[in-house]
């Protein structure tokens, strides 16, 4: 008999995992900063208030900064892999290699005709597709539903064993454990890939360098315009893939990497241990992992459409587990800070603290700052000038009247960058998006401590079943 | 056509030696000559107004009654620095900057036209020693920042017509907005820049969703500066209008020419030669459609007289000859252009056509100076020393809420606020002293044109003296090129 709770489909060590999120000596250093922090906000709060202040506020100013250049070097630098047409016609089938795909599946029936139509759809022989749906043994639904639409033989289904964490990462790593492909890539449940992506894949790694074991292609959504959520979620993802993503890699600075269409070379994914099924983002995890062994990961230009999650009381738990992954992730790469600092370099470095500890530090201390500028918008409290010495209020406006500004710009630049020009003008109420990507963070971020590993599944489907209801 | 990869090592080596002999030059010629001009004074002022927030001193100039936020927030990081502030180092920094920055926008520019490295080197020799170029980039006025800002405006503009690549458009848009809050010209030639935008827009053959992504895109940066620029007269003064209801706009209409509409005329006259360049090139070109290309050059045909009329006499800058520095990118467009045209199709010409320009280049170097020459031992002719009578001026009227109005013509006095304690510093680049004056309320610098009546100004205007208006200069115009034996030899 199988145990619930044995560890199963984990090939990283504990140090390396979320699984011990902080380290004794992260543990030691807090308990010393917690009580020294609270003794100066109870015994020096006007020194404590001006000194945080000046951090956050200088952290605004940096991280500001980086974003605009990260823009620029999108704009400035071609970095995803281009693969032209010739290039495509010129690949012959008998000399393409095996390739697996991975497809973890937890309670999506809604969308598992869609899966496999679209897996069907890839230009890509049949025979050298290792294709297997992931699913949990609890999850008679899905089991059912994959024996209902006669899955085509080159389907497998991978039943997993009982165990924790109950997780898609741990999924993916008994996925991969059977894998017989040169190269692998993720699928989730609701995604459709562009069906040249595989061979194009094939082409860029074989344009890349050895030390290249992944590549990312594009994310987008394929219900951009369904309300006023989705249509913000697509200018996120528009910023974030097609030019934040793209900038990154052109400076060869780590990528975190997206939850899906990841595409590794099978060995150097199983040589580094697969996944961090402990970690709720552990895609993200990965791309700083494989990046700290001296691997790379490098954006093709091939798009993957997924499904934005339509439902605000869906989307919500969908972003506290990214933020809560994000932290998971900062956390876990900095148990040892001089290792990474090594492993990755100074500037390197940077790059990690701004993107991975700017991201959910930013959400999590923007609602502070709104408030404080809503109370001096309306009550002109004058006590908080003594907050705002000259330094940390010239940075601060800066930041408040250019830097609100320059993310508006550059998310309706995403959109238009990405050819939805329609989309452009929601950009100028992104604001909004901020709010509900901040309630996000902080649910994420209070579950990191209350349920550390406790995975939010997104449902999908709702496109689809809007679909039905208007064509019945 | 795509441009060139930039090689960093060439930007960086052709930045900083651009930059190192501007700020040298700079140095010498405002500590041995004494072109010192005001924009220090009253950018720095402003930034230790909006940063301390002190409400004693207040104080603006009326040549920039609009108040643009970007040459205050420049200067902002070194106003923390007293030393650079004091004696017009921080103003040298800056406008050495900025010049440096032009050239290298030039030499982007010149790099998309694919010239080889003889002719690029030559034509930025000449850029780099164009005497306008020179004068503004040394001599520490927010021409130097508003050059480059409008060179990289008309650069990329161009280049977008010619690529139609987002990221050419985008420069552009970035470009034009901080050109917009650098002066108001620069409002202006924004304004006419997004009426130009729409109209590339309506004649491209886009969907009605990429032209009003694309109107957006240049439009709301524009705006929200603007809107910035209201918020930065609101921190300061405590009026979102400052500008347009401030005492200093009331004193500028009157020292302007006669009214506000005339005012604008003036601004509008500036447009032109935006429109010049534009028509100029179009007229020249094979670049544009046929539509756009006749658009440009009904403007161009309506800009030359209007140019040559609103012309200002004295050869200030706000004159034609502000052309100047823009004539290369002009001259850029015009080269690579003239290609299409069948008489320039013979093997060679293309050569020849570019000598012809760079001749044209130098010969413009023979044009007036926008310089308004002040020479000390005339101006000390009528009184004794100029500067000491400013500061005994200031000395016995700063006390209290008095507005204090000096007028003055060209570069002669510079002066900054203190911090914290509404003391007014006055530094007389005379005799290197800086003197200290308790409370000003409100000092205005008034910049006029040359020769207008003031005490008629002051006394128009309640409770103000006429006795800072008692300043003698000399007005002279020199041809560009003896700048050089002006900084050199003087």
């Amino acid at each position: 008999m199988e145990d619930k709770n044995e560890i199963k489909g984990q090939f990283i060590g504990d140090t390396e995992s979320a699984k011990q999120i902080l380290s004794a000596r992260q543990l030691t250093v807090l308990a010393i900063l917690i009580p020294l922090f609270i003794y100066a906000w109870f015994y020096k709060p006007d020194t404590a208030f001006v000194c945080f202040n000046f951090f956050a506020t200088f952290f605004y100013l940096v991280f500001m900064l980086y974003k605009v250049s990260l823009i620029i070097s999108a704009g400035s630098r071609s970095s995803p892999i281009r693969v032209s047409k010739e290039e495509l016609d010129a690949l012959v089938d008998e000399q393409l290699p095996v390739y697996t795909i991975l497809v973890p599946l937890y309670k999506e029936t809604e969308v598992l005709r869609q899966i496999v139509s679209s897996i069907q759809k890839i230009d890509y022989p049949p025979d050298k597709m290792d294709i297997k749906f992931l699913l949990e043994a609890d999850d008679r639904e899905t089991i059912e539903a994959c024996k209902k639409i006669l899955l085509p033989p080159s389907f497998q289904i991978v039943m997993m064993p009982e165990g924790i964490p109950r997780t898609k990462p741990r999924a993916c790593n008994l996925g991969l454990s059977l894998a017989k492909g040169r190269y692998t890539v993720i699928f989730d449940a609701e995604d459709i890939p562009e069906p040249d992506q595989l061979k194009k894949s094939v082409i860029g790694f074989g344009k890349s360098s050895d030390n290249v074991i992944c590549i990312q292609a594009k994310l987008n959504f394929y219900n951009q315009r369904q309300n006023l959520l989705t249509r913000w979620f697509t200018l996120e993802y528009s910023m974030w893939f097609d030019l934040y993503l793209p900038a990154l890699g052109s400076i060869d600075a780590p990528i975190p990497l997206g939850g899906t269409s990841n595409h590794f070379r099978t060995d150097k994914l199983k040589e580094l241990g697969g996944w961090d099924a402990f970690n709720v983002t552990e895609d993200c995890d990965l791309g700083i992992r494989l990046y700290r062994c001296g691997y790379r990961t490098l954006m093709l230009d091939s798009t993957t459409w997924e499904e934005a999650c339509s439902n605000l009381r869906y989307w919500l738990p969908q972003r506290s587990r990214w933020v809560k992954g994000y932290i998971q992730t900062y956390l876990v790469h900095l148990k040892h800070p001089f290792l990474l600092l090594t492993q990755m370099g100074i500037g390197k470095v940077c790059h990690f603290h701004l993107l991975i500890g700017g991201m959910f530090f930013s959400l999590l201390i923007n609602p502070f700052y709104w408030l404080l500028l809503s109370i001096w918008v309306l009550i002109r409290w004058q006590l908080m000038s003594a907050f705002f010495p000259p330094v940390i209020f010239m940075m601060g406006a800066i930041c408040l009247l250019l830097g609100n500004f320059t993310f508006i710009y550059t998310s309706a630049l995403g959109a238009a960058h990405r050819g939805y020009y329609d989309l452009v003008k929601y950009a100028f109420l992104i604001p909004f998006y901020w709010v509900i990507m901040s309630m996000g963070a902080w649910k994420g971020f209070i579950q990191l401590i209350a349920r550390p590993f406790y995975w939010e599944k997104t449902k999908h489907g709702f496109f689809q079943t809007g679909i039905k209801k208007s064509e019945n | 056509m795509k441009t060139e990869k930039p090689d960093f090592t060439e930007q960086c080596l052709l930045f900083s030696g651009v930059f190192t002999l501007f700020i040298v030059l700079a140095r010498y010629s405002s500590s041995y000559t004494g072109y010192i001009t005001e924009d220090l004074a009253v950018r720095t002022g402003q930034f230790l107004d909006l940063v301390f927030r002190n409400p004693g001193i207040k104080q603006s100039i009326i040549g920039s009654i609009w108040f643009p936020p970007l040459p205050v927030i420049i200067r902002a990081p070194f106003a923390l620095l007293p030393f650079t502030v004091n004696p017009s180092f921080l103003n040298n920094i800056v406008s050495s900057f900025f010049g440096a920055g032009t050239v290298l926008l030039f030499n982007h520019f010149i790099k998309a036209w694919h010239w080889d490295r003889l002719s690029r080197t030559f034509l930025l020799f000449l850029i780099v020693f164009n005497p306008f170029l020179l004068f503004i980039s040394i001599t520490g006025t927010d021409l130097s920042v508003f050059t480059f800002f409008f060179t990289g405006t008309v650069g990329y503009f161009l280049l977008w017509l010619k690529d139609d690549e987002m990221r050419h458009f985008t420069s552009m848009v970035f470009f034009i907005s901080l050109m917009a809050i650098t002066k108001v010209e620069g409002l202006f030639y924004g304004i006419i820049l997004i009426f130009s935008i729409a109209v590339m827009l309506f004649c491209k053959k886009y969907n009605y969703s990429k032209k009003e992504s694309y109107l957006l895109l240049s439009l709301s940066p524009v705006l929200y500066l603007l809107f910035i620029w209201s918020l930065f007269n609101w921190f300061i003064f405590g009026d979102w209008l400052y500008f347009i209801r401030g005492v200093p706009f009331h004193i500028s209409r009157l020292s302007f020419p006669e009214t506000f509409f005339a005012g604008t005329l003036f601004s509008l006259r500036d447009i032109f030669h935006y429109i010049y360049i534009i028509g100029a090139v179009s007229l020249f070109s094979g670049i544009f459609k046929k539509r756009i290309s006749l658009i440009f050059l009904f403007f161009f045909i309506i800009a030359v007289p209007f140019s040559v009329f609103f012309t200002e006499p004295d050869g200030g800058y706000n004159s034609v000859f502000s052309l100047i520095p823009v004539i290369p990118v002009g001259l850029f467009m015009l080269l690579e252009n003239t290609s299409c045209f069948c008489c320039f199709k013979k093997e060679g010409s293309i050569k020849k056509t570019r000598m012809f320009l760079l001749i044209l280049l130098l010969l413009s170097y023979l044009f007036p100076a926008p310089l308004n020459i002040i020479r000390r031992e005339i101006a000390g002719q009528k009184k004794s020393s100029v500067s000491s009578e400013f500061i005994q001026y200031i000395r016995e009227f700063s006390t209290g809420n008095r507005i204090i109005v000096t007028g003055y013509k060209g570069y002669i006095l510079t002066y900054y606020t203190g911090k914290k304690d509404n003391i007014l510093h006055v530094f007389d680049f005379y005799t290197e002293n800086i003197y200290r004056v308790k409370e000003p309320s409100f000092l205005l610098v008034a910049e006029p044109s040359a020769g207008k009546d003031w005490d008629g100004i002051y006394s128009r205007y309640k409770g103000i003296d006429n006795q800072g208006a008692d300043f003698t200069l000399l007005e002279k115009k020199i041809p560009l090129w003896k700048i050089y034996r002006l900084i050199i030899l003087k």
